[in-house]
């Protein structure tokens, strides 16, 4: 399906190449829910944007691959690409509001797409935004069509983007904090929606979130990020289970839990800023495991289970 | 040592149609706290969470109501009384780089409540700042780091240095990890449990984030659309639940692990801004519980078992015999 090798990109600032994503390989299965989890500046957003050619103009990428149905998508020159985006993979980003346009209504923005990607007529275009707008839960599409983002609330803007996320049919769609920035409750009924949607239309999602909860919620497969690099790969029972790396382990107990008391434990120091990233592994200055050789050289992929990869010297000691 | 009763925050509002129309931000706020305590106050966006606390530190004038310190009413509190309540009520925000001074060295934004506040003289307050900045873990050569060159979670630990510094009794904090990353939010959390049970100070927590209530707070109360619908004893309101908004923010917490079952009590829509909202209760048309009967009488908080009370007219007919109006 979508198959990500090796992927590096950096960042040219002043005549100085900041790497930013060191090799990021990982692969989403057909069908299924996949979260790449981490810490705000991991790069998971990046990757996101490596994937879609979306890029800021100071970053780009230096090596690997990008391939959906075993097209390499880094070749492809731009025209193509852009048929990609959309009918291929589509994405929806933590700002709703931000990602519409204010000075066109929702159906100007609706029915733009479905006559440029599906070449549908005016009316029947309509139509189907109408449509859309019905499948992704919203009451009363027709006064929906006719109003500006402004005039829709948070929850509303994001169940819009979903459906113009939705338009051209797309295979795989890349939802970045889809639900971050809306209401705890609102936030629930995005997450269903999302589920239902994938289920009915059999779509593979790549779901980026700092929110362990979330990946709980609703995912099949987990990649945790850490400065750059995919750190632990696995299903998400066996993460949940047993989680390899003393950083995604970290990451569990610095959770707040609902309905305990228990205090969390958090992990000592900061993630470290991009072009400051330690030699050797760049967990281990805040690694409780770390020895020698954690400094010295940055660990291989090591298989502890079938499908589930761990980065760490030293993961048997942790996981006992 | 903080009592709040009867507290109003009202906005006019423009363009609502015609006549004079006021949106309710907070309507009708009743809490105490005492020392040692954690009250979280949750809500979602707009629910008047923290228009209650800005009114409680007057940095937002109430419409109506009382708030007392330590017996003081501050209402009635002359400029110099009030700055001795301001001593004891200090406020910790959500984005600690907003908070802070950008072009002054910590230690000077630390040293700077104490002698301005009349705690102790400039010489002392500049000796405390290294006493204050160990408290929140901090080493003292930080005192001459500006906040950009710092971390998010030491810039919200100075935050919280300058906050105790006059040596409040009272620490409100507004959203005070929502800016952090995850690993960093555990040890700031863990940092203020420490720092409650040294010195005994109360804390108003206000928040979205129900699990982050549920390890710090003692008590909560639930607002939506300025009213607290339920209030109680922390442990008991999340095992059980009485007003259907407690029980839906309550699941949409995400899960533990997964395939952990869950019960969903799950709302149809959004919250609408309380522009002169009726008496009856305002959750209506999202509540999964909706009766007729809940139209047909003012919902008021009332209490149903001791130190509990919720404001549900299907909840109090089915539980609450023997209920005490308040």
């Amino acid at each position: 399906m979508l198959d990500v090798r090796d992927l590096r990109v950096a960042f040219e600032t002043r005549g100085r190449t900041v790497p930013a994503l060191h090799g990021v390989s990982f692969a989403l299965r057909p069908g299924t829910v996949a979260g790449l989890v981490g810490e705000s500046g991991c790069g998971k957003t990046l990757t996101a944007l490596a994937i879609m050619r979306l890029l800021p103009a100071t970053a780009g990428i230096q090596a690997g691959d990008v391939h959906l149905n075993g097209r390499s998508l880094l070749d492809l020159p731009e025209r193509e690409m852009a048929r990609v985006r959309g009918a291929g993979i589509a994405m929806i980003f933590q700002q709703p509001r931000a990602s519409l346009n204010p000075v066109f209504p929702v159906a100007a923005q609706l029915t733009h797409v479905l006559r440029l990607h599906r070449g549908l007529a005016r009316r029947a275009a309509l139509a189907e935004a109408e449509a859309l707008l019905a499948r992704v839960g919203l009451p009363g599409p027709t006064r929906i069509l006719r109003a500006y983002p402004h005039e829709l609330s948070g929850g509303m803007c994001q169940r819009v983007m979903i459906a113009l996320a939705l338009a051209c049919r797309p295979r795989v769609l890349v939802a970045d904090e889809p639900t971050t920035a809306l209401d705890v409750t609102v936030q629930l009924q995005i997450v269903e929606l999302l589920r239902a949607l994938q289920q009915e239309l059999g779509l593979t999602v790549l779901l980026i979130t700092h929110d362990l909860g979330l990946v709980a919620e609703i995912c099949d497969d987990v990649h945790v990020m850490y400065a750059g690099r995919i750190v632990e790969s696995a299903s998400v029972e066996a993460l949940f289970r047993r989680a390899a790396h003393p950083y995604t382990r970290g990451l569990m107990t610095a959770r707040v839990r609902a309905g305990g008391r228990a205090l969390p434990t958090g992990i000592p120091g900061r993630v470290p800023p991009l072009g400051q990233t330690p030699p050797g592994c760049p967990f281990h200055p805040r690694c409780h495991l770390a020895g020698p050789e954690c400094a010295a050289a940055e660990p291989p992929p090591e298989v502890v289970a079938d499908g589930h990869i761990v980065r760490c010297h030293r993961w048997r000691a942790g996981v006992a | 040592m903080l009592r709040v009763e009867g507290l109003h925050k009202r906005y006019p509002v423009r363009g609502a149609g015609s006549g004079r129309h006021a949106l309710h931000a907070v309507d009708g706020l009743d809490l105490e706290i005492e020392a040692g305590e954690t009250v979280g106050l949750v809500g979602e966006s707009g629910s008047g969470k923290s228009t209650a606390g800005r009114c409680i530190l007057r940095l937002e004038e109430p419409t109506s109501g009382l708030i007392a310190v330590d017996g003081v009413r501050l209402a009635e509190a002359r400029e110099a009384e009030l700055r001795l309540l301001r001593r004891r009520m200090q406020m910790v925000y959500q984005d600690p780089l907003d908070s802070l001074n950008p072009r002054m060295p910590v230690g000077r934004q630390i040293a700077e409540p104490i002698w301005l506040l009349g705690v102790a003289s400039r010489p002392e307050a500049e000796r405390r700042v290294y006493g204050l900045l160990e408290l929140v873990g901090l080493p003292g050569e930080v005192a001459r780091r500006y906040p950009h060159e710092l971390s998010g979670g030491q810039q919200q630990r100075v935050a919280i240095a300058r906050a105790l510094a006059p040596e409040p009794r009272l620490l409100i904090l507004d959203e005070p990890t929502a800016s952090l990353d995850v690993s960093v939010q555990a040890q700031i959390v863990r940092l203020l449990v420490d720092i409650q049970s040294r010195h005994g100070l109360a804390y108003l927590l206000i928040s979205h984030d129900l699990s982050l209530v549920g390890v710090l707070a003692h008590r909560v109360a639930v607002m939506y659309c300025g009213q607290i619908v339920e209030i109680g004893n922390t442990d008991e309101v999340f095992a059980r639940p009485a007003h259907p908004y407690t029980q839906a923010l309550l699941s949409a917490t995400p899960r533990d692990a997964p395939g952990e079952q869950r019960s969903r009590v799950l709302l149809r829509g959004e919250p609408q801004a309380p522009i002169d909202p009726p008496d009856t209760c305002r959750l209506y048309a999202r509540c999964p519980c909706a009766a007729p009967a809940c139209l047909e009488r003012p919902a008021h908080l009332q209490t149903f078992a001791p130190g509990r009370a919720v404001r549900c007219v299907r909840f109090l007919d089915e539980h609450g015999r023997g209920v005490v109006s308040r």
